[in-house]
């Protein structure tokens, strides 16, 4: 199969300034779970603009699904790509939670008797098939973030780009949005999943880890590949996962810890055995 | 001098059908001095509660005295000093940026002072000296607050409340958003404000600010008062029953002990002095 989305030498500057993107390339294969970190003002969140098509006039080469973006192709080719954003307030345009869910549809055109299964499908899916007659506004953010996933899920995407999704949650708005993200890929296992973000942990437990700074890619791999490089990741200010301090810190001690240990979950294991 | 609430209580909407009683008794006293910490999950009384002390809100019964302000409710003889009251006590609320509105900085920041009463020049040059407090340099002062970057446009709503010169300062989840190092720059912000004497009021969800910054936590829960206590004894227990996410050293050192590590959690603070506990537990003797 294709990579899902597949970047090759991407610059990308605003009018008249520096670069905010610098020869970026990446790919994401189908089914993966790939996580996007960097400080803010790196450039993550024009990366994903230009994915989505909502700025031209770049250099470089965006794929998606095997296929180089153009102007011909660009809207039935980011059709099957959804973007959660940040803040759960500024993505409702319907006055309930269904006709909210059903803005996709109705603009691609989707018959009223399809519609009505495909809403109470996807409202299931993320567990708000209770309040399909709801006001957005008095939902709690967790709920309103699973709103627009259910939104962008009824338009069956291939690829769902979170950008820092769960940023303004509390707590319990987050756990809901992981396990949430969990269900949809154990329920399509091609679903791949781009989640910028600034919470170390879940990089530390997703499966491919892009680091941008200063708009360019640092490192790129695995968690286990990305967090190996301690001292350069420290020196750029970027976060550590707390299970790869840990190991450090449990290495001086003298102890035999397997390198590829980034989750507090595997460390868990280790330390049982 | 201090922060004291005595038998607060809130509602919200009273008679009629959206009526909610969102603080039930609320009993405490914050001296002056301190950084305290507010906790509990969302919708638990925390923002209500912390809009009392700068009279936002009025107690539906129970009073909440600052120094010698009283809040009271509504229909009794209100204390005639608001004005007074809300320049000692600065509140920023969560997403401050959204409340930017002026056509520079520097203006955006002179309004408060400018409205508590200082001139032109004076309100000028306070909003400099806490714009510089922020760290946003001159280059900053003529630009449009609108241009500036998200992190940015925090710092400059800040500015605009410590300008002002708050001896009390409530912030409401002022990391929230912010990328790691942000954070640990707006943190740092309010430490130095805090050694310059004010009293911190910090509302989060974030434990490890909690524990890095905090000398006390005050735990609210469905309207009341569920814990006082320190930093390092609160994370002691679970605090999952708060709905709160204890920091990963905390649950690491908690699944240890389930597992039967004798660990005494007192004297586990950070990862070194962790790691040597678990080498002891594991009988890994160090070369």
């Amino acid at each position: 199969m294709n990579p899902v989305l597949q970047i090759e030498d991407l610059s990308f500057a605003y009018l008249d300034d520096k670069n905010v993107l610098n020869h970026v390339s990446l790919s994401i294969e189908p089914g993966q779970y790939a996580t996007l970190i960097g400080h803010n003002g790196s450039g993550k969140s024009t990366l994903s603009k230009l994915i989505m098509g909502l700025m031209s006039g770049y250099d470089g080469k965006i794929f998606l699904f095997g296929e180089e973006v153009n102007r011909k192709n660009l809207r039935s080719l980011t059709s099957k790509v959804g973007i959660v954003f940040q803040n759960p307030d500024n993505q409702f345009v319907g006055s309930t939670v269904a006709d909210d869910i059903a803005f996709g549809l109705e603009n691609s055109c989707v018959k009223r008797e399809e519609m009505e299964a495909i809403i109470q499908e996807v409202a299931c899916d993320v567990g708000m098939e209770k309040f399909l007659s709801h006001e957005p506004a008095s939902l709690s953010g967790g709920q309103k973030q699973r709103v627009a996933i259910a939104g962008v899920l009824a338009m069956n995407p291939s690829l769902v780009i979170f950008d820092e999704a769960t940023a303004m949650l509390d707590p319990r708005g987050k756990k809901e949005i992981r396990a949430l993200i969990q269900k949809m890929r154990t329920k399509n296992p091609d679903l791949a999943i781009l989640s910028i973000t600034h919470d170390i942990e879940e990089a530390a437990a997703s499966d491919r880890v892009f680091v941008l700074e200063k708009g360019s890619i640092l490192f790129a791999g695995s968690p286990h590949e990305v967090f190996c490089h301690y001292e350069e990741l420290v020196n750029a200010r970027l976060d550590i996962p707390f299970a790869v301090k840990m190991c450090r810190a449990l290495r001086n001690q003298g102890m035999h810890v397997p390198e590829n240990i980034t989750t507090v979950e595997a460390l868990e294991e280790f330390l049982c055995q | 001098m201090s922060i004291r609430f005595t038998d607060v209580f809130y509602t919200y909407n009273p008679k009629t059908p959206l009526e909610h009683q969102a603080l039930k008794g609320i009993n405490l006293e914050i001296v002056e001095g301190s950084f305290v910490a507010i906790v509990g999950r969302t919708g638990c009384g925390k923002s209500t509660m912390v809009q009392h002390i700068n009279a936002l809100l009025h107690p539906t019964s129970g009073v909440v005295t600052v120094d010698d302000f009283q809040n009271v409710p509504e229909k009794k003889k209100r204390s005639k000093n608001t004005k007074e009251l809300r320049q000692k006590v600065g509140l920023v609320f969560q997403f401050p940026e959204y409340q930017l509105f002026e056509e520079t900085v520097e203006k955006d920041v002179a309004f408060g002072p400018k409205n508590f009463g200082k001139t032109e020049e004076e309100a000028m040059e306070a909003a400099h000296k806490a714009l510089l407090e922020v760290g946003l340099g001159e280059e900053f002062f003529k630009r449009s607050p609108f241009e500036l970057s998200g992190g940015e446009k925090r710092r400059a709503a800040i500015a605009g409340v410590l300008a002002i010169g708050p001896q009390y300062l409530v912030v409401d989840e002022p990391t929230a958003g912010l990328d790691p190092l942000g954070s640990k720059e707006m943190m740092a912000l309010f430490q130095k404000v805090h050694e310059a004497g004010a009293t911190i009021i910090l509302v989060t969800h974030d434990m490890a600010l909690v524990k890095r910054y905090c000398d006390k936590v005050i735990v609210v829960d469905d309207g009341t008062i569920a814990k006082v206590t320190t930093p390092d004894e609160f994370f002691l227990e679970d605090i999952e029953k708060y709905s709160l996410d204890s920091p990963e050293l905390y649950k690491l050192a908690r699944f240890c002990i389930a597992h039967g590590a004798d660990f005494d959690m007192k004297s586990i603070h950070g990862v070194t002095a962790f790691s040597e506990a678990i080498a002891k537990w594991k009988g890994v003797k160090h070369e």
